[in-house]
């Protein structure tokens, strides 16, 4: 049923016009704003780097979290799938895949290009690379949950809002890793907490996102 | 006594004479605090005498996190149970939770002020607080966006457990990135401690916030009770058209 729904989600996202890549141009535009702002020297930017890279990654993904259920609430396909005796645990898996996939992969592969605009070693590449990798389960299922929580309504702001706070250790050791893991490698504390933060989230976040979605449908 | 009280009526019964009591305590105790605090105790070596910005700080932040807890208990208690008085007691836990966290912002920051010579710093406890602000701001807004009081208990009482599981993760990390802040002198073992002219003051104001708080939480479940009570048997006050003979 996984599969199923995440094929779904896929095709309706090849067949949507190209929709799905708005998160993508947000991302660049992001950046661009940031290097304007900051003067446009690469000398004061290349440091600031890495934390521009993941405050574009967060914003647009957080700017792509309400559309998660938005459009299987109001048509009704999400409860469908629950009177079809599906269990809504597994809806909240599958969109979270289907999220990472759409959403969150664009902006990883892209990251090397954004990192030529900041002219920084390929190192430090790797490492914001990594350190996104590792967040991607944590920052893909706080958005679920989210969306879970606001499935049908119009609340951009409160969505920005509601997910901050369970976002900012995200943030935190999300840079964390990039500064160790160009001193000590992928040995380094960091990334250790960084895994144990996704694995948190997976533990909460997809049972509460299920006891949401459940709530919106009751 | 918690299964006593989960009913409406008996609640409405208990809080008559709770509240009050409540009320007066927190009157009584916050005037003599008050007093022992800024006339009575002595200006501290180190701070001088802006250390009794301490005495409206300290229990403020206490009592926000007080707030919380109790917040995420009744939240439990909603989800699980689908109690609507639940419900009423963990909406009136945040709306003190919410002015407790921004009252311990502003003192921190007038208190930051002579102690460190800045309004504000990014270090790990002031920012912790202000990111519990946050949450307890979402936690509101989530309220007032969802127009169905059962669907937007449940969807809040999620958002709450999953908050308190998060906050000590939050509270952990953003200490890591950043301590500047002095560490608790009242718990920590082996800590200097307080002498007891400076503690006592403290516990009364401590005494103080809390039956504030549990004042403004009982006030709020009674007018959510009878909010409620209105809404569904529709009693609102009817129309009345006057017709004058001129």
């Amino acid at each position: 049923m996984i599969t199923a729904i995440v094929n779904r989600d896929l095709k309706l996202a090849l067949r949507s016009g190209g929709a799905w890549l708005h998160g993508l141009f947000f991302f660049a535009v992001f950046i661009a704003l940031s290097a304007i702002a900051m003067g446009g020297s690469l000398n004061v930017m290349r440091p600031f780097a890495p934390a521009l890279i993941w405050l574009a990654v967060i914003f647009s993904a957080m700017l792509s979290f309400p559309a998660i259920f938005l459009e299987d609430y109001q048509d009704g396909n999400l409860a469908q799938l629950k009177l079809s005796g599906v269990s809504l645990m597994r809806v909240a898996i599958a969109k979270s895949i289907s999220f990472a996939l759409l959403s969150i992969a664009p902006l990883l592969l892209s990251i090397p290009f954004a990192s030529l605009v900041f002219d920084i070693p390929q190192k430090t590449i790797l490492a914001i690379s990594l350190s996104l990798i590792i967040a991607t389960p944590a920052l893909t299922i706080y958005g679920v949950l989210t969306s879970a929580i606001l499935a049908g309504r119009r609340g951009g702001f409160l969505i920005v809002l509601i997910t901050t706070p369970f976002l900012i250790p995200l943030l935190i050791f999300g840079l964390g890793v990039v500064t160790a893991f160009q001193e000590s490698g992928v040995g380094a504390l960091e990334i250790r907490a960084l895994i144990g933060l996704s694995l948190i989230s997976i533990a909460v976040g997809i049972p509460a996102a299920s006891a949401a979605l459940n709530a919106n449908l009751e | 006594m918690i299964n006593y009280l989960a009913n409406p009526v008996r609640f409405l019964k208990f809080s008559k004479v709770a509240t009050p009591v409540f009320g007066v305590l927190a009157g009584i105790t916050m005037v003599l605090g008050l007093y022992l605090a800024l006339i009575k105790s002595p200006p501290a070596i180190e701070h001088g005498e802006s250390v009794r910005m301490m005495y409206t700080h300290v229990p403020a932040a206490w009592s926000a996190m007080m707030a919380y807890a109790a917040l995420t208990t009744a939240s439990v208690v909603s989800f699980i149970w689908r109690h609507p008085l639940a419900d009423s007691a963990a909406k009136s836990f945040a709306v003190p939770g919410t002015a407790f966290t921004f009252l311990a912002l502003v003192t921190g920051s007038l208190w930051g002020k002579p102690a460190w010579g800045t309004w504000w710093q990014w270090d790990g406890r002031m920012t912790s607080v202000l990111i519990l602000f946050f949450i307890y701001v979402g936690y509101l807004s989530l309220w007032q966006i969802i127009p169905e009081r059962k669907r937007a208990a449940r969807l809040a009482s999620i958002l709450a457990m999953v908050g308190f599981v998060n906050i000590p993760i939050i509270k952990f990390s953003v200490e890591w990135w950043n301590t500047l802040h002095q560490p608790a002198s009242i718990s920590t073992p082996g800590a200097p401690g307080m002498p007891p002219e400076i503690l006592w003051p403290l516990a009364v104001m401590m005494a103080a916030y809390s039956f504030l708080f549990g004042w403004l939480a009982l006030r709020g479940i009674e007018a959510d009770i009878i909010r409620n009570r209105q809404s569904k048997t529709g009693s609102k006050p009817s129309a009345r058209a006057v017709i004058e003979a001129i």
